[in-house]
């Protein structure tokens, strides 16, 4: 049996779609059916769903990744005046980069303004040029090449060195307190001005709020999750002559034991996202997220049915990343197969937020610099 | 022979609009994202000889048309100015797919028809079929537009339009009845209706003078609502062709300046015109139906819908991936952004002619830059009007061997052959390995 064939038979659900000249009157009996259900006005209040985001999950968010930022600093500074160790310093690293996994989709607005996820998660990093920074010790922050700045830079400082002379220990904290200053400059435009902004274009237009958010909510999902954290590490997607696995991109490689850690938290934080869910004292508490508005759209297939396949898959993907065992650098390498197997997983979900979910909610994302007909 | 006065008051207005037109879009730079900046273009097949312009090619094209746009605003140099705006203007609409429009396909036509009248001679009369074949062309434009709109989609689910109209909540008025869906019910059933009974409405003598005020108010509508540019002010200005030659003198009148002249002469017969017109408007009545020919949904494989006056009908969020792979069996993604605009990914994406289009591209340039023979295959999942995402096309067909003919396409699936992303994730492997791949 033809491929084709295969993919006919596996469901035959899809709404057909049928040519009418001549049948207006029943359409306008359907229409008239129809119309009597509650579920035909699309009343959902982005306003809410909006403070939800800015004010539950986008700025306690950054608080606490600016939070991380100034303990991780203060722990390379403790660690350079001798008064604590090492081993305190990456245990803080690892927070910051648990952190960073809450606050990574949102790559608009201030975010983009100080090119903060560039600047915070370019990797892998430039270990040569690094030591080259080192020897000059002059501090200009980054405006165009990120990979040696930000958390992978103090990835590569503080856990592939079990020493550190006096001119590292100046670069460290060079970098711990640009992540200081970035995190705490995009909090505070956040607490400000924006946040207030962000919560009254309750419209759903090009630049809109809600457009700007699952813009970047796709990009950052298909770009820096699936892909970064899994798909070019296992050597999947991306430039020229792939086909093996390539075990240094994982994300904090020299660390080398958490890159799965953080691949799950990325996706807890996306389903959080999705559901609009946050915690208070540690407790979650539901808030309204995109899933309610696809169930808004009523009990269609693009509607309550779509939020149940998200769903299910973002459940799946969690319970296969949860297969992948540490450390990832390797496992990438032994157990290749298995590891694209979970990627496959995370790439379905693309599918079902990036045209799916999209195509539901008449959001307006491409920039595309034409006239529609 | 009648009063030109219709014809060429159609000609001033037609022209203002084309000059207003390119100045537009050399306003916005598009002939550098569109013409000069794309790194490959994706030309239309029949017309694929047609050299790319570099930068001078481009200044003379746009100045081609604004040079061609004045002359068919003022009468002057008319035929020569004419053909020079219809063969540049076209020129730019061939070379690339990503940039087509149904109304710029639609001011090539009405440029062309100029080419063949008398709307020059301000003081001559004309044969009536003259004026009767721009209105015809346009009452066509109305009718298709709204014949293409009686489908399950557009009638029973308002799509797209329920999709689209809730955007504009926050319009001011109206805005707040976009919540509803009976609105998007309301809306398309109007628009339909509209559009099919514009030209008999337009034609009365009865009715025009309260339908013509129909007529803006549905295009202004159109223009607040989607961005589609100029195209409600062509149509605006086109409708006018219906009014009678005593209301276009009264309008002019108003202007002291373009005051039409009296008629002193009568016009000449042209030479075979009316065989002429019934040959074009027979084309144009028959060419929008060859999708009849194809089988399957015609939103989905898009066979037959370009060049037919098929407006606002579909919503189609799409995303591809594209693999390759050459001698050595290894498989590799192909990073779309390497090769195209955000505007070419987005209809790449989704329109499988050109989905085609960019394998054949990608098979020549690994060939010409890296000497390397690759086939391509793509993952195309896309989603129509509301449904559910499925894939479009065969997703283990080598697209570099498929030429872009007028054939059915039968690399594209069905639209009711639904399988999940999360099954194609799981059963993939499996089908990869029984496929020709």
């Amino acid at each position: 049996m033809s491929n084709k064939n295969r993919l006919l038979i596996l469901n035959n659900a899809g709404r057909v779609f049928r040519p009418v000249f001549i049948l207006p009157i029943l359409a306008v009996i359907f229409h008239g059916c129809g119309s009597g259900s509650s579920d035909n006005s699309s009343s959902f209040d982005r306003s809410s769903l909006l403070s939800n985001y800015c004010d539950n999950i986008i700025i306690p968010g950054y608080e606490d990744f600016y939070n991380k930022s100034i303990q991780l600093h203060e722990s390379v500074v403790l660690y350079s005046e001798g008064t604590s160790t090492l081993q305190d310093c990456r245990e803080q690293l690892y927070n910051s980069y648990l952190s960073w996994q809450r606050v990574m989709p949102f790559a608009f607005g201030p975010a983009y303004n100080n090119l903060l996820n560039v600047s915070v998660n370019t990797y892998p990093t430039d270990a040569s040029q690094i030591e080259q920074d080192i020897l000059n010790g002059i501090w200009n922050p980054p405006t165009s090449d990120f990979d040696h700045f930000g958390l992978p830079a103090i990835d590569y400082l503080l856990n592939f060195k079990d020493q550190h002379d006096s001119d590292e220990l100046v670069r460290l904290q060079q970098l711990t307190s640009h992540l200081v200053d970035l995190s705490s400059e995009v909090y505070n435009n956040w607490n400000d001005a924006y946040g207030a902004d962000f919560k009254s274009s309750t419209g759903t237009e090009l630049g809109s709020s809600i457009s700007q958010l699952l813009n970047s909510f796709n990009q950052v999902y298909e770009q820096n999750v699936r892909k970064q954290k899994l798909g070019l590490p296992v050597g999947i997607s991306g430039a020229i002559d792939i086909g093996n696995s390539l075990p240094d991109k994982v994300e904090a490689f020299y660390a080398n034991t958490y890159s799965i850690d953080l691949l799950y938290e990325a996706l807890l934080s996306f389903q959080d996202l999705y559901n609009g869910d946050y915690y208070l004292n540690e407790q979650k508490i539901e808030g309204l997220g995109l899933d309610d508005y696809l169930i808004s759209l009523g009990e269609e297939e693009y509607g309550s049915e779509l939020d149940d396949d998200i769903q299910n898959q973002v459940e799946v993907s969690l319970a296969a990343i949860s297969t992948l065992s540490s450390p990832l650098s390797e496992y990438v390498v032994s157990n290749r197969d298995e590891a694209i197997s979970v990627y496959i997983e995370l790439q379905a979900l693309v599918v079902l937020w990036k045209v799916d979910m999209m195509g539901s909610l008449g959001v307006l994302v491409t920039y595309a610099d034409n006239d529609g007909d | 022979m009648v009063d030109s006065a219709p014809l060429i008051s159609l000609r001033r207005l037609f022209g203002a609009l084309v000059i207003f037109s390119t100045l537009r879009f050399l306003f916005y730079g598009w002939y550098d994202c569109q013409i000069l900046s794309p790194i490959i273009t994706f030309p239309f097949e029949e017309f694929s000889f047609l050299y790319r312009p570099n930068h001078l090619g481009t200044s003379l094209l746009f100045g081609g048309m604004l040079l061609g746009g004045f002359s068919i605003m003022t009468g002057r140099f008319f035929k020569i100015g004419t053909a020079l705006f219809f063969l540049c203007f076209t020129y730019v609409e061939l070379l690339d797919k990503t940039n087509y429009l149904n109304h710029y396909y639609f001011v090539s036509i009405i440029s062309f028809l100029f080419l063949f009248s008398r709307a020059h001679k301000e003081n001559s009369s004309v044969s009536a079929i003259q004026i009767d074949l721009f209105k015809c062309m346009i009452g066509l434009v109305y009718f298709y537009a709204g014949l293409a709109k009686l489908n399950s989609d557009w009638l029973l689910e308002a799509q797209p339009l329920a999709l689209w109209l809730p955007a504009h909540t926050s319009l001011p008025i109206i805005g707040g009845l976009f919540k509803f869906k009976a609105t998007a019910y309301a809306f398309s059933w109007a628009g339909a209706f509209f559009d099919i009974s514009a030209p008999f409405f337009l034609l009365s003598d009865k009715f025009r003078k309260w339908f013509y005020p129909v007529v803006v108010g549905f295009h202004v509508m159109t223009w607040l609502l989607f961005p589609i540019g100029v195209f409600p002010w062509v149509m605006i200005c086109c409708a006018t062709i219906f009014f009678s030659a005593e209301e276009h003198r009264r309008f002019w009148a108003l202007f002291p300046g373009l005051k039409l002249p009296e008629i002193t002469q009568t016009g000449e017969k042209i030479i075979l015109f009316k065989l002429f017109a019934i040959c074009f408007m027979l084309i144009q009545m028959l060419f929008p139906f060859r999708y009849l020919m194809y089988s399957g949904n015609l939103f989905w494989h898009e066979a037959g819908y370009r060049f037919s006056w098929r407006v606002m009908l579909i919503e189609k969020p799409s995303w591809a991936t594209f693999f390759i792979k050459d001698s050595t069996g290894k498989e590799e993604e192909v990073n779309l952004s390497n090769w195209l605009t955000v505007a070419q990914e987005k209809m790449v994406s989704s329109q499988p002619d050109m989905i085609v289009q960019f394998a054949g591209i990608l098979r020549d340039k690994y060939k010409s830059i890296q000497d390397r023979d690759i086939k391509v295959r793509a993952e195309v999942w896309t989603s129509l009007n509301g449904r559910r995402s499925q894939l479009l096309i065969d997703p283990f067909r080598d697209l570099s061997k498929i030429e872009n003919t007028w054939a059915e396409r039968d690399y594209v699936l069905p639209i009711d052959s639904v399988i999940s992303p999360t099954e194609f994730a799981r059963i993939k492997k499996q089908l990869i390995q029984q496929s020709d791949w």
